[in-house]
C-alpha cells in the first residue's frame, strides 16, 4: 500500500497513537476509563479509542495484511501434536497420548516465542530427541499446509513490519508491561516498529508508595473472611465504589472458598438469585461444565444400544434441557428405566419410557442418530451434533436467560469450531469427533458478561501486576506458592532455556521474573495494598510468608473477630431457634387409608425391624430411588429360578416325578424351562448371549443342585401349589400375599402341609423366626394366619426355607413333624408347633393392629445393616455405625 | 535438651556424617525429624543447587513442617540469634554454613523456600514423572485422580462388558466367566473386591505378569517353606522317646478300634512329605479337643479321651495315651506346634484352586489395562500409577538411577522419613535412584524410621521391607550403617518407665517379617521429672460412664499451656465423648471426626440437594419435608399423601395445595414449599446449576435459621463439596457425591481438648493423653479374592476357593488350608500392628496418659471381660490385675436397678424440631449493591464491540456470516489500496480468503464455495458505479469506523461500514447488505423493499451519532444491497 493511499484514506487511522497492553483484561480496563474520560468531557459520541492487548493486536494486524498462510488455533495446534505424537513408535508406552502433545506444544511455543533454534541445542535424554522427532513431523505438517501457529505471529508480523507490508502506527504506548521481560520474539516487532519510525513508549506504572499490610491470618476462611469484611465497609460507603482487585496464585483453586465467602458477606441477595454480585472472576469456568453443555455433550453420547443406566439419567434428569414439568414427566421415566434392572439402556427402552407428549423429540433424536456416517469430517460431524441437539429440543423450550444465552451462543460455537479441524483432522469417527468437541468445551472459559458494575476483579497475581486499582489484595501469598515452583519443559535441555532467558528454566530466573511481578503489585498496582497469607494450607500444613513480600517481621499476626454479616448475627452459638413439637403422633388408618393400603407380607418384615419403617413404607410411600444396575440385578436373577422352579414343579408334580428322572434327564428340562423364561426376563435387547448364557448356566446348576437336594428329603411329597396368591385379613388388615411353594407331605405321621420360601439372595436364617427376634415373619405370617386356607389347604404344619445357594443347597424347616426334613426321626411336635402358631398368630395380630393404630416407633437398636437403613434419614437418628480408623 | 550426655550421642554424630549411608531406627519421642533437620542442612552445606537434597516424608503436613523447621533455623541463624543448648548451637552452625553458601551462590533460599525439596513420597514420584515423561509414560501435564474410585468403576465395567466381545481371546472371556461366577454372576458384589485390589496393585502387578508355568514353579517351594517350619516347630516340642511313644500307643490302637485305623501304617515319626504331613495332621487331630476353629482347639483332657475317637477303655494304649496328655498339659508350645501342624497348607495346590488363579491373573491382567485407558481418556492418574511411572521411568533393570534426571536435579543426598511406612514400589524406587551411586562419590542416604511405630499397612505400607533392610543392612547395593536411638526427651521419666515395662511385656519377642512382628526396643527418659506424670487405666461400667469420666479428666487436666487431647483407635468411639465434652462445657477441638454426614443440617441439605434432581426420589423428598426449614408434621405428611402415595411428592404437593387439603400450618408450610420452588425454577440459569438452586431454595425457605454458627459453618462446607460434585449443573455420579460426603468432616475448630484417632495423632504430642475405648475393637477385614505372599524362596499366590465348591469337592479342603493359612499370616500381621498403634498412642503423652475402658464382668468369675484384638486384651498380661481390683471393688457397690426407660416414650414416632412455619431469614440491609451500568459506565456492547470489531458473530448461517465478513473485509481494503489493486476482484486473493475462512471456522467443503461467492459479490460491486463510488478516494472517509457513545443516558455503541464526505460535501453512512446465495433478478425489489425496513433503525442510529459527532453536517443514511446492486438511502 502506497503512503500517498493511506493518507487519503481509511488507513489513516493506523497511523495514529495506539495503546498496547500486556493483557486483554487491562486492555478493557483502559478502555472502559477512556470512554468514561469522554462522556464526563461532555462529548455525546466519539472514536472508539485504539486500546487492544498485544497479542490481540499481533492477531488483527497479521490478519488485516490478508495473509496467504493460516493461523492455527490452540486445539488446531493440539491436533497436530497429537497425531504426531500418536505416530510415533512411542506412543504405545504413553499413558495419555493428549497430555503428552499439550506438554509438547508448550515446549514448542516456548521455542518459538523465545526464538531458539531446537536444532543447536543439545539432545541429551530421550526426551529431547523424541520431541525433536514430533517437531519435525508437525513442521512438516505446518509447512506443506502453509499454517502458523500462534507462537510464530510475533516473528512474522517482525518480518512483515520490517518488510514494510505492514502499516505501522505513529505511536505506541505500551502499557502494563514489566520492562525489558518480552520474550525475543515480541521484542522483535518492538524492534521492528522503531526501525520503521513508530515512536514506542514504555508507560511505566505510576511509582506509587502504597500502604502495605502483610497479615498472617489463622486459616484460608479467616483469610477471605478478613478481606470481605474490609470491602464490605468499603463498598459501602464509597461512592463511587473503589476499583478493587483481588489477586490470587492459584484462583481456580481458590474458587469455590472464596466464592461462599463473597456470596455470605457481600451479596447474600446473589445466595437466593435475587440480585447480582459486585465481583467477578477474571477467568470464568470451563465452559464444558455449564449446564447447557453437560446437556449437550450428554445428549450427543446417546446411541441406539448400550447406553450406560448413568447415561440416560444424565439426559432424562438434565435441568438445562427440560422445563419443571417435562422434568417431571422424564423422572418418570427415568424412575422406571431404573426399575428394570436393566445394566445398559438401548434408545428405543427411553422412547417407550417417556411421556408421549415428549416421544416424538426422543424419536426423532434416535433418527437422526441412525443416520449418522461411520466417519465424516469434524465439520459435518458438527453439523450432524448440531441436528441432535435440534432433535432434542436442546436447549430447551423455555426463553434463556442472558447466562444461559451466552452459554447456549457459545457452545453453538463450537460446533463451527469443531468445522476448523476438517483440515488437520479429516474423516474421522463420531466418537473422535465427539472427543474433540468435548475437549474444546473443556478448554474455553465461559464468564458471561453482565451488564452491572463489578468492582471487584478477583485475578492472577499475573494478571493484577498488570492493572491498576483504587485497592489490592494479594491473598495467598505463601513461600509455597509465591513464587510457585518454576515449570520447565522436559523435552528441551535447559542450558539453551536458561541461556535464551526463558524465565522458568531455572530457580533463578523464575525468581527474578516473580520479584518484578511483585514490586509491580507492591509499587504500582494501587495506592493500598493487603498482603494476606494464612498460617495453614487447607490441609492443615503449616505455611511461611512469602518473604517476597516483605522480611518476616514485616508480618502481622491477625486474629480478627469472625466477620459476620446480619445472617449469622442472628444466629446463636449454642442451639438454635427450633422447636420441638410436644407431639408428632401418626394418626390411626382410617377406613379410607385402609382400603387404599396395598400391604403385603414385607409389612411385617418392615414393622419387627421398626414400626416406624413400616409407617414410611406403608403410609407414606417413601422408598430410595432405585440405583442403576451393575451387571445382572438380583431380582432378575431370583426371578428366573423362581419361574424355573414354578415351571418345573408343573411337570414333576412331586417327589415320585422327581425321583424317576435321572439327572440328564433333569438338567434337559431345566435348561428348557429356563429357556422359556430367558426371553422375557433376559431379554437379548438388553443382555448380551454371553450374559445370558452364563445366567443360564448359573441358574441352571442352582436348580440342578436344589432338586438333587430335594430328592434326599425323606417324606414323599407333592407339590400342590406354586406362586400361590392368597388375600388374609390380620386384625383387620387386608394383606395381599403371594406363597413360592405349598407342598402336601406324607409323613409317618400322616399328612402335613408344608409353606416353602425360596432364598436366592440372602442368607436363610431360622433364627429369623424367633418370636423375640422375629426379624424374617414372612412364613411365621403364611402358617400362622392359615394364608392357604383360601386356596382349599387346610392348615400349615411347617415352614422352611428353601436356600438355592450355588453349591451348597439347603432346607431349613420348622415342623410339627421332623426336625430335619433330610435325616432326622419324625418326632410328633404338634403341640409346640400350635404354640408357636399361637405365639406368631399373636404377634402379628398385634404389629397388625399396632400400624393400625398408627404405631410408628423407631428401634433405637436399628443399625447400618438394617434393610431399612436408608429411612434413617427420616429421622435425626444415625444408625451405629461400622467403626472406622 | 540438657546438658548431659546422651546415651546414643555416637550415634547422633554418626547420623550426621555425610560420608555414610545411614539407617536410623529411631523410637517415638527420640529427636528424629530435628536429627533429619540438622543432615539436611548438613548436605544442603555442601550441594551446588538445593534441588539436590531431597527430604521424602509421609504426608504434605509433615513435608511443610520441615521446610517450616529448617526455614526457622536459617532466619535464626541469619539473625544472630545465639543459641545455649548445645544441640541448637550445633544446628545453629550448620545453618550459617547454608546460608554462606546460599550467598555464595545465590541461591536465595529464604526468597524461595520452594526449592527445598522436602515432600512426599507422591509429589516426588509426580516430579521424576514430569522430569522425564516419556521415560515414564505419564507423557508430561497429566492430572492426579484424589478419589480415584470412579475411574476404578470405570475400568471394572469395562472389563466385564468385554465378556461380550469376540475379539477378545476366548480364554480371557471364560476367566471372565469363570471370575463372575464366584460372585454367582453378579458384577455388584465383585466391585468392591476389585476396586480394593485395584488399589493395591503395586502389590500384585509384578505377580500379574508371570506366567501360569512360573506359578506352578514357585509353589511347591513356597508351600514347603511354609510347611517345614510347622512340621520343624513339632519336632521340637516332642523329643525321640516321647515320639517313639506317641507312635507305638496309636499303632497299638489301631488294631482295637477303626477311629485309629489310619495309624497302622505308623513306622517311624512321619517326614516332611506329603504323607507325613497327612499322619501328623491325624496326629495332631488325635490329641486335640474338635472345634471348626483351629485356634479354639485345645489339648485335650485325659477324661475326654473315649471310644469315639478309637480310645476303648481300660486298654493298655488308652492308658498310655492318657498319661501322655496329662504329661503335657500346660504345654502350649506343643499345642500351639500342633495348630501349626493342622493349619499348615498340603505342599501342593489342587488342580482346580490353580486353575482358579490363572483365571484371576488373566482377568487382573485385563483389568489392569483397562484402568490405564481409563486413566488416559480421563488424563488423570492414582498415585500408584505416579509411583509405577517413576519407577519405570528410572528403569530399575538398567541400573541407571537418577542419572536420567536433569543435571541440576541429580540427587546429592536423600533423606528418607517414616522409612517403617515404605511399601515395596517405593522401596525399589529408592533402589533404583540409588542404583548407580557409587563410594565415594560425594553422595549420601539417609533412611530414619521407627518399626514401632508402623501403623499405616492399611496405605500398604510393609514393615517387613524396614526389617528386612535393618537385617541385611544395605538398600540395594548400597551398604548402610545401623543407628539406634535410645533417648525419649518428650516423656516423663515415669511414662517412659511405664511403657518400656508394658511394652517390653506384649510386644512379640523375636523378629519375624511373615508376620510383621517387631521386637520393642526400650528407650532412655532425658527429660526430667517435672510434676504430675505416668500412665492410669480406668475402669468403667458402660460406655456413657467413660465418656462422661473422660470428660471429667479433661476438665480437670486443663491448664493453660498444657495441651489434652482424647485419642481412639476409631472415629466413632470418640463421638460419645464428644458429647460429653459438650455437657461439660468444653469445646472440643476435632481433627477429622465429625462426619458432615452426621450432621442432621447438612443431611437435610443433602436431602434438599437430591430432591431438586431427581424428582421421584420419595425418600429425599420426604427428607425434605420433615426438614427443620419445611417442618410438616407426620400428621401432615400422612394427610399429604392420603389417597396420593403412588405418586410423587411434587404431585402430592400441588394436588394438596389445590385442593386445599391439609391444616392451615401444614398449608402454609407447603404454601413455602412451593413459593421457592416456584421462585427458583423461574430462572433458567438458577434451575440449571443444582448447587446454586439448592442454596437459593434453603435460603429462601430460611434453613440458616435452624443452624447454630458452627453449624453453618458446615453447611457451607457441604454445599462448597456440592458445587464440586455438580459440575456440569447436575449430580453426575450420586454414589461419588455420597462418598465425597461421608469424607468431609466438620471444620476444624479451636477447643480446649483435641480429639482425634490414633493414626492422625502420629508426630504429634501432647501433655496429657487420654486414651478412651481401650476394650472396644474394630472391624476386621473381608477376605481378598487373592492372598499374595512373599517369602524369601518364591511367591505364593493364593485365589480364594470358590464358595460354590461343595464340601464334598475334592479341592475344597486342600484349597481352603492353603487360603486359610495366609489369610492367617495377614490376620496375625494386622494385630502386630495393633500393638504398635498402642504403642503410638501411649508415647504421644509428655506428663500422663490414662487408659479408659468400659468392661463388662463375667457373670461367673466376676472378672472383667476383655474384647479379643481391644488395646485392652494387648495389655491385659499389664492390666488385668489392676482392672480386676477395681471390678471387684466396683462389684461390691449395690447395683442400681436398670431403667426400664419411658414406655410412652418408645411407642411415639421418631420427633425432629423444626422452624415456625413464618420464620424468615433476616434481611441484609446496608450493602454496596451493584446497579445496572447503563449509566455509569460503558456497556458490554461498547466494550465488546471495541474488542472484537472484526468478528460479529451471531447465531444463524454461519457460511453467510463469513461470507459477509470476507466481503466487508475486502471493502476495507479495496478503499485503502485503491480500485486499481483490486482489478480482479480479488481472484489472485483466493489463498487468503480460503485462509481467512478457514481460520473462522468455515467447514472445508465450502470454503472454496465462499470464496467463489465473494469474488462474485466485489465482482459485481466493482462492476457498478454505485459500488466503485463508494470505496473511491474522498475528502474524508472510514472504513469498519467504532463509535461510542453516550446518549439519552444510555450507552450506545456502533461500526459504521463505510462513511465519508461526497463531493457536495454531504456525510454518508453505508451499511452494506450481503447474501450466502445470490437472487434471481425478479426477487431484488422484495429483498431491497425488505431490508431496508429491517435495517432502518440501525443506519437511522448511525446517521444520528455521525450527525453527533460532525454537528451541522447533513448526514445521508443509505444501505447498500450488493446482489441488487442498490444503493437506497434511508430516511
Amino acid at each position: 500500500m502506497s503512503d500517498e493511499a493511506l493518507r487519503a484514506d481509511d488507513a489513516h487511522a493506523s497511523r495514529e497513537r495506539l495503546t498496547l497492553t500486556a493483557t486483554d483484561r487491562l486492555a478493557r480496563t483502559l478502555r472502559e476509563d477512556a470512554n468514561l474520560d469522554r462522556s464526563r468531557s461532555g462529548a455525546p459520541v466519539w472514536e472508539a479509542p485504539r486500546i487492544a492487548g498485544f497479542s490481540r493486536w499481533l492477531i488483527d494486524t497479521w490478519t488485516a495484511g490478508w495473509p496467504d498462510a493460516q493461523l492455527l488455533s490452540g486445539t488446531q495446534e493440539l491436533v497436530l501434536w497429537r497425531d504426531a505424537v500418536e505416530r510415533d513408535e512411542l506412543s504405545s508406552q504413553l499413558l495419555a497420548p493428549l497430555a503428552a502433545a499439550r506438554e509438547a506444544r508448550r515446549a514448542d511455543q516456548l521455542l518459538r516465542r523465545h526464538a531458539i533454534d531446537l536444532e543447536s541445542t543439545p539432545a541429551w535424554s530421550d526426551e529431547h530427541q523424541v520431541f525433536r522427532r514430533w517437531r519435525r513431523q508437525v513442521a512438516r505438517r505446518l509447512q506443506q499446509n502453509h499454517w502458523l501457529t500462534s507462537a510464530d505471529l510475533a516473528g512474522e508480523v517482525a518480518r512483515l513490519i520490517g518488510e514494510g507490508s505492514i502499516a505501522v502506527p505513529e505511536a505506541i504506548d505500551l502499557v502494563g508491561f514489566a520492562a525489558a521481560a518480552l520474550p525475543a520474539s515480541e521484542q522483535a516487532v518492538i524492534d521492528a516498529l522503531i526501525a520503521r519510525g513508530t515512536q514506542v513508549q514504555w508507560i511505566a506504572a505510576s511509582a506509587l508508595r502504597p500502604r502495605v499490610q502483610r497479615c498472617v491470618l489463622p486459616d484460608p476462611e479467616s483469610q477471605w473472611r478478613f478481606v470481605c469484611a474490609d470491602l464490605r465497609e468499603r463498598l459501602r460507603t464509597a461512592d463511587p465504589p473503589p476499583r478493587v482487585v483481588v489477586a490470587l496464585a492459584d484462583p481456580d483453586g481458590a474458587r469455590e472458598l472464596g466464592e461462599s465467602v463473597l456470596r455470605g458477606l457481600l451479596a447474600p441477595w446473589a445466595m437466593t438469585g435475587e440480585g447480582p454480585a459486585p465481583w467477578r472472576w477474571e477467568r470464568g469456568r470451563r465452559l464444558s461444565e455449564h449446564p447447557q453443555a453437560d446437556a449437550l455433550l450428554a445428549l450427543l453420547q446417546l446411541r441406539p444400544e448400550d447406553n450406560a443406566p448413568e447415561l440416560a439419567s444424565r439426559v432424562l434428569l438434565s435441568a438445562a434441557l427440560w422445563t419443571e414439568s417435562e422434568r417431571a414427566l422424564t423422572a418418570r421415566a427415568d424412575e422406571a428405566l431404573r426399575d428394570r434392572g436393566w445394566p445398559r439402556i438401548r434408545l428405543a427402552r427411553v422412547i417407550e419410557a417417556v411421556h408421549e407428549s415428549l416421544r416424538p423429540r426422543f424419536e426423532e433424536l434416535a433418527r437422526r442418530i441412525a443416520q449418522a456416517p461411520s466417519r465424516a469430517l469434524p465439520s459435518e460431524w458438527g453439523a450432524h451434533f448440531r441436528a441432535l441437539a435440534d432433535a432434542l429440543g436442546w436447549p430447551g423450550s423455555e426463553a434463556l436467560d442472558s447466562s444461559s444465552y451466552q452459554a447456549v451462543k457459545a457452545l453453538r460455537g463450537l460446533f463451527d469450531r469443531l468445522g476448523t479441524l476438517d483440515a488437520q483432522l479429516g474423516r474421522v469417527p463420531q466418537a473422535s469427533a465427539r472427543d474433540w468437541l468435548s475437549e474444546l468445551a473443556r478448554g474455553a472459559a465461559f464468564a458471561p458478561r453482565v451488564e452491572h458494575a463489578q468492582p471487584v476483579l478477583i485475578t492472577s497475581l499475573d494478571e493484577a501486576a498488570a492493572m491498576s486499582c483504587d485497592l489490592l489484595y494479594v491473598l495467598d501469598a505463601s513461600a509455597a506458592q509465591v513464587p510457585v515452583p518454576a515449570r520447565p519443559t522436559a523435552f528441551v535441555a535447559a542450558e539453551a532455556l536458561r541461556a535464551a532467558g526463558v524465565p522458568e528454566a531455572a530457580p533463578e530466573t523464575w525468581l527474578a521474573r516473580t520479584q518484578a511481578q511483585v514490586a509491580r503489585l507492591l509499587g504500582g498496582c494501587a495506592p493500598e495494598v493487603y498482603v494476606c497469607v494464612p498460617a495453614v494450607d487447607p490441609r492443615g500444613a503449616p505455611q511461611q510468608p512469602s518473604t517476597l513480600f516483605g522480611a518476616a517481621d514485616a508480618w502481622t499476626r491477625v486474629e480478627p473477630a469472625r466477620s459476620i454479616g446480619t445472617l449469622e448475627s442472628a444466629l446463636t452459638r449454642a442451639a438454635p431457634a427450633l422447636e420441638w413439637p410436644d407431639r408428632d403422633i401418626v394418626p390411626p388408618v382410617d377406613e379410607t387409608e385402609r382400603t387404599a393400603l396395598r400391604a403385603d407380607s414385607g409389612l411385617f418384615r418392615a414393622w419387627f425391624e421398626s414400626p416406624f419403617f413400616a409407617f414410611c413404607r406403608y403410609r407414606l410411600g417413601v422408598e430410595p430411588l432405585p440405583q442403576p444396575p451393575r451387571g445382572l440385578d438380583a431380582r432378575v436373577q431370583g426371578t428366573l429360578v423362581h419361574r424355573a422352579l414354578e415351571d418345573l414343579w408343573g411337570e414333576l408334580r412331586d417327589s415320585a416325578g422327581l425321583a424317576a428322572i435321572d439327572d440328564d434327564a433333569l438338567s434337559r428340562r431345566i435348561h428348557a424351562r429356563l429357556d422359556a423364561r430367558l426371553a422375557a426376563l433376559l431379554p437379548a435387547t438388553e443382555f448380551g448371549a454371553v450374559t445370558r448364557a452364563i445366567e443360564r448356566a448359573r441358574a441352571h446348576d442352582v436348580v440342578l443342585q436344589w432338586l438333587r437336594h430335594e430328592r434326599t428329603r425323606i417324606d414323599p411329597f407333592h407339590v400342590e401349589r406354586c406362586e400361590l396368591e392368597a388375600r388374609p385379613v390380620v386384625a383387620s388388615l387386608p394383606l395381599s400375599l403371594r406363597l413360592d411353594r405349598v407342598d402336601r407331605v406324607e409323613t409317618p405321621l400322616g399328612e402335613r402341609w408344608l409353606v416353602i420360601d425360596y432364598k436366592t439372595g440372602r442368607e436363610a436364617d431360622q433364627r429369623g423366626w424367633r418370636i423375640d427376634q422375629l426379624r424374617e415373619p414372612q412364613l411365621p405370617l403364611y402358617a400362622s394366619h392359615a394364608a392357604t386356607l383360601a386356596a382349599g389347604i387346610p392348615q400349615v404344619d411347617g415352614i422352611c426355607f428353601g436356600h438355592l445357594k450355588d453349591g451348597h443347597p439347603a432346607l431349613v424347616a420348622r415342623t410339627n413333624w421332623r426336625k430335619l426334613l433330610r435325616s432326622d426321626p419324625p418326632a410328633d411336635t404338634h403341640g409346640e408347633w400350635n404354640e408357636d402358631l399361637v405365639r406368631w398368630r399373636g404377634v402379628m395380630e398385634q404389629a397388625a393392629r399396632g400400624f393400625l393404630d398408627g404405631e410408628a416407633w423407631l428401634d433405637p437398636r436399628v443399625g447400618a445393616r438394617s434393610y431399612y437403613a436408608d429411612l434413617l434419614a427420616l429421622t435425626h437418628a444415625l444408625p451405629d455405625d461400622e467403626a472406622s480408623a | 535438651m540438657s546438658d548431659r550426655v546422651l546415651p546414643d550421642a555416637a550415634d547422633r554424630e554418626r547420623a550426621l556424617d555425610l560420608s555414610r549411608h545411614a539407617l536410623v531406627m529411631a523410637p517415638a519421642g527420640s529427636g528424629k525429624t530435628g536429627l533429619l533437620v540438622h543432615r539436611l542442612l548438613r548436605a544442603l552445606a555442601v550441594v551446588d543447587k538445593p534441588e539436590q537434597v531431597v527430604a521424602i516424608t509421609f504426608t504434605n503436613k509433615a513435608a511443610a513442617e520441615i521446610r517450616a523447621r529448617v526455614l526457622e533455623v536459617l532466619r535464626a541463624a541469619q539473625d544472630g540469634i545465639d543459641a545455649h543448648d548445645p544441640h541448637e548451637k550445633a544446628l545453629r552452625l550448620s545453618a550459617r554454613a547454608v546460608l554462606d553458601r546460599d550467598a555464595r551462590l545465590d541461591w536465595q533460599l529464604l526468597a524461595q523456600p520452594a526449592r527445598l525439596n522436602a515432600l512426599t513420597i507422591d509429589a516426588f514420584c509426580a516430579q521424576i514423572g514430569a522430569q522425564l515423561p516419556l521415560l515414564s509414560g505419564l507423557g508430561g501435564g497429566i492430572a492426579i485422580a484424589e478419589d480415584p474410585r470412579g475411574l476404578y468403576l470405570d475400568a471394572i465395567a469395562r472389563l466385564f462388558e468385554e465378556i461380550e466381545d469376540a475379539s477378545v481371546p476366548a480364554a480371557d472371556r471364560d476367566a471372565l466367566a469363570r471370575v463372575l461366577r464366584l460372585s454367582g454372576n453378579r458384577l455388584d458384589r465383585l466391585v468392591e473386591p476389585l476396586s480394593a485390589m485395584l488399589a493395591r496393585r503395586e502389590q500384585w502387578m509384578g505377580a500379574a505378569a508371570s506366567t501360569d508355568e512360573d506359578w506352578d514353579a514357585q509353589d511347591e517351594r513356597a508351600l514347603a517353606s511354609l510347611i517345614e517350619p510347622a512340621l520343624d516347630a513339632l519336632h521340637r516340642c516332642i523329643d525321640e522317646a516321647d515320639q517313639r511313644a506317641l507312635i507305638d500307643l496309636l499303632r497299638d490302637g489301631a488294631g482295637h478300634a477303626e477311629p485309629l485305623a489310619w495309624a497302622a501304617s505308623l513306622g517311624a515319626w512321619p517326614g516332611p512329605d506329603a504323607e507325613g504331613l497327612a499322619l501328623l495332621r491325624r496326629i495332631a487331630d488325635t490329641l486335640l479337643t474338635a472345634d471348626e476353629k483351629i485356634e479354639r482347639r485345645h489339648l485335650r483332657k485325659p477324661k475326654g479321651v473315649n471310644k469315639t475317637s478309637g480310645f476303648l477303655p481300660q486298654l493298655p494304649y488308652t492308658l498310655g495315651f492318657k498319661s501322655l496328655l496329662e504329661s503335657r498339659q500346660g504345654d502350649e508350645a506343643f499345642v500351639h506346634a500342633l495348630r501349626g501342624v493342622l493349619s499348615a497348607p498340603d505342599f501342593a495346590l489342587p488342580e482346580e484352586l490353580r486353575a482358579l488363579r490363572t483365571a484371576w491373573l488373566r482377568v487382573l491382567r485385563r483389568l489392569a489395562a483397562h484402568l490405564r485407558v481409563a486413566f488416559a481418556e480421563s488424563q488423570q492418574a492414582d498415585f500408584p500409577q505416579l509411583a509405577q511411572s517413576a519407577l519405570q521411568a528410572l528403569r530399575p533393570g538398567g541400573g541407571v538411577g537418577d542419572a536420567l534426571l536433569a543435571a541440576d536435579r541429580s540427587i546429592r543426598h536423600l533423606l528418607v522419613d517414616e522409612m517403617q511406612d515404605t511399601s515395596e514400589t517405593q522401596l525399589r524406587l529408592l533402589e533404583s535412584l540409588t542404583a548407580a551411586w557409587t563410594p565415594g562419590d560425594g553422595r549420601s542416604l539417609f533412611l530414619v524410621g521407627d518399626p514401632q511405630q508402623s501403623i499405616y499397612a492399611f496405605r500398604k505400607a510393609e514393615v517387613r521391607l524396614f526389617l528386612r533392610m535393618w537385617d541385611e543392612q544395605r538398600l540395594g547395593a548400597l551398604p548402610l550403617t545401623r543407628l539406634r536411638l535410645t533417648a525419649n526427651f518428650r516423656s516423663q521419666p515415669t511414662v517412659v518407665g511405664w511403657f518400656n515395662d508394658a511394652f517390653e511385656r506384649i510386644f512379640p519377642r523375636v523378629t519375624d517379617p511373615l508376620r510383621g512382628a517387631v521386637p520393642f526396643a526400650s528407650s532412655v527418659a532425658l527429660r526430667d521429672a517435672d510434676g504430675e506424670g505416668g500412665i492410669e487405666v480406668a475402669v468403667h461400667d458402660d460406655v456413657d460412664a467413660e465418656a462422661r469420666a473422660v470428660a471429667g479428666e479433661a476438665a480437670r487436666r486443663l491448664a493453660p499451656g498444657r495441651t489434652v487431647a482424647v485419642l481412639a483407635r476409631a472415629r466413632s468411639h470418640l463421638q460419645p465423648i464428644i458429647r460429653a465434652l459438650r455437657e461439660q462445657g468444653l469445646t472440643p477441638a476435632c481433627q477429622d471426626i465429625d462426619p458432615l454426614a452426621a450432621l442432621p443440617e447438612v443431611r437435610d441439605l443433602f436431602a434438599l440437594a437430591r430432591a431438586l434432581w431427581h424428582p421421584e426420589d420419595r425418600l429425599a423428598w420426604a427428607v425434605l419435608l420433615r426438614a427443620p426449614f419445611v417442618g410438616l408434621s407426620w400428621a401432615q405428611m400422612l394427610e399429604l399423601s392420603r389417597g396420593r402415595a403412588g405418586q410423587p411428592w411434587p404431585a402430592r404437593i400441588t394436588a394438596a395445595l389445590d385442593e386445599g387439603a391439609l391444616d392451615a400450618d401444614g398449608r402454609a408450610r407447603l404454601r413455602r414449599l412451593q413459593d421457592a420452588l416456584d421462585a427458583t425454577a423461574a430462572q433458567r440459569s438458577l434451575r440449571a446449576e443444582l448447587a446454586d438452586r439448592t442454596e437459593a431454595m434453603w435460603m429462601r425457605l430460611g434453613g440458616p435459621m435452624g443452624c447454630t454458627r458452627a453449624a453453618l459453618d458446615d453447611v457451607r462446607q457441604g454445599l462448597r463439596c456440592l458445587r464440586e460434585e455438580t459440575r456440569g449443573g447436575s449430580i453426575r455420579d450420586p454414589e461419588r457425591l455420597e462418598r465425597r460426603l461421608a469424607e468431609l468432616y466438620a471444620a476444624p475448630r479451636e477447643g480446649q481438648v483435641q480429639l482425634m484417632t490414633v493414626h492422625k495423632a502420629k508426630g504429634l504430642e501432647f501433655d496429657h493423653v487420654l486414651l478412651a475405648g481401650l476394650n472396644r475393637t474394630v472391624p476386621g477385614e473381608l477376605r481378598p479374592p487373592l492372598h499374595l505372599l512373599d517369602l524369601p524362596a518364591a511367591t505364593l499366590l493364593v485365589p480364594r476357593p470358590d464358595e460354590a465348591w461343595p464340601p464334598e469337592h475334592p479341592a475344597r479342603e486342600s484349597s481352603t488350608r492353603a487360603f486359610e493359612c495366609l489369610h492367617a499370616l495377614y490376620s496375625e500381621a494386622r494385630r502386630n500392628e495393633g500393638y504398635r498403634l498402642l504403642y503410638v498412642a501411649i508415647t504421644r503423652a509428655r506428663r500422663t496418659a490414662t487408659l479408659h475402658l468400659t468392661a463388662e464382668r463375667d457373670a461367673l468369675t466376676g472378672a472383667a471381660k476383655l474384647k479379643a484384638h481391644s488395646f485392652a486384651a494387648m495389655l491385659e498380661p499389664v492390666i488385668r490385675a489392676h482392672i480386676d481390683t477395681v471390678v471387684e471393688r466396683e462389684a461390691t457397690r449395690p447395683v442400681e436397678p436398670t431403667s426400664t426407660g419411658d414406655t410412652t416414650r418408645l411407642a411415639m414416632p421418631p420427633r425432629t424440631p423444626r422452624l415456625r412455619a413464618d420464620v424468615q431469614v433476616p434481611p441484609e440491609t446496608g450493602l454496596y449493591q451493584p446497579i445496572e451500568v447503563r449509566t455509569l459506565r460503558p456497556s458490554e456492547a461498547v466494550l465488546a464491540a471495541q474488542e472484537e470489531p472484526v468478528e460479529k458473530r451471531d447465531e444463524g448461517d454461519l457460511y453467510a456470516q463469513l461470507v459477509g465478513t470476507l466481503y466487508h473485509e475486502a471493502m476495507q481494503r479495496i478503499a485503502g489500496e485503491g480500485l486499481d489493486a483490486w482489478r480482479d476482484a480479488g481472484d489472485s486473493r483466493r489463498g487468503s480468503m480460503a485462509a481467512g475462512l478457514r481460520r473462522r471456522g468455515m467447514p472445508e467443503p465450502r470454503v472454496e464455495p465462499a470464496v467463489a461467492r465473494v469474488i462474485e459479490l466485489l465482482s459485481r460491486t466493482l462492476a457498478s458505479d454505485q459500488g466503485r463510488w463508494l470505496v473511491s478516494p474522498k475528502a474524508w472517509s472510514r472504513s469498519e469506523y467504532p463509535l461510542a457513545g453516550l446518549r439519552d443516558g444510555r450507552w450506545i455503541s456502533a461500526v459504521i461500514d463505510r462513511c465519508f464526505e461526497d463531493e457536495q460535501g454531504r456525510l454518508w453512512v453505508v451499511d452494506y447488505k450481503t447474501r450466502a446465495e445470490a437472487l434471481i433478478a425478479h426477487e431484488h425489489e422484495s429483498y431491497v423493499a425488505q431490508g431496508v425496513e429491517r435495517y432502518r433503525a440501525q443506519v437511522t442510529q448511525y446517521v444520528e451519532l455521525l450527525r453527533a459527532l460532525r454537528p451541522g453536517r447533513e448526514v445521508r443514511g443509505a444501505l447498500y444491497f450488493v446482489d441488487a446492486d442498490r444503493l437506497v438511502e434511508v430516511s
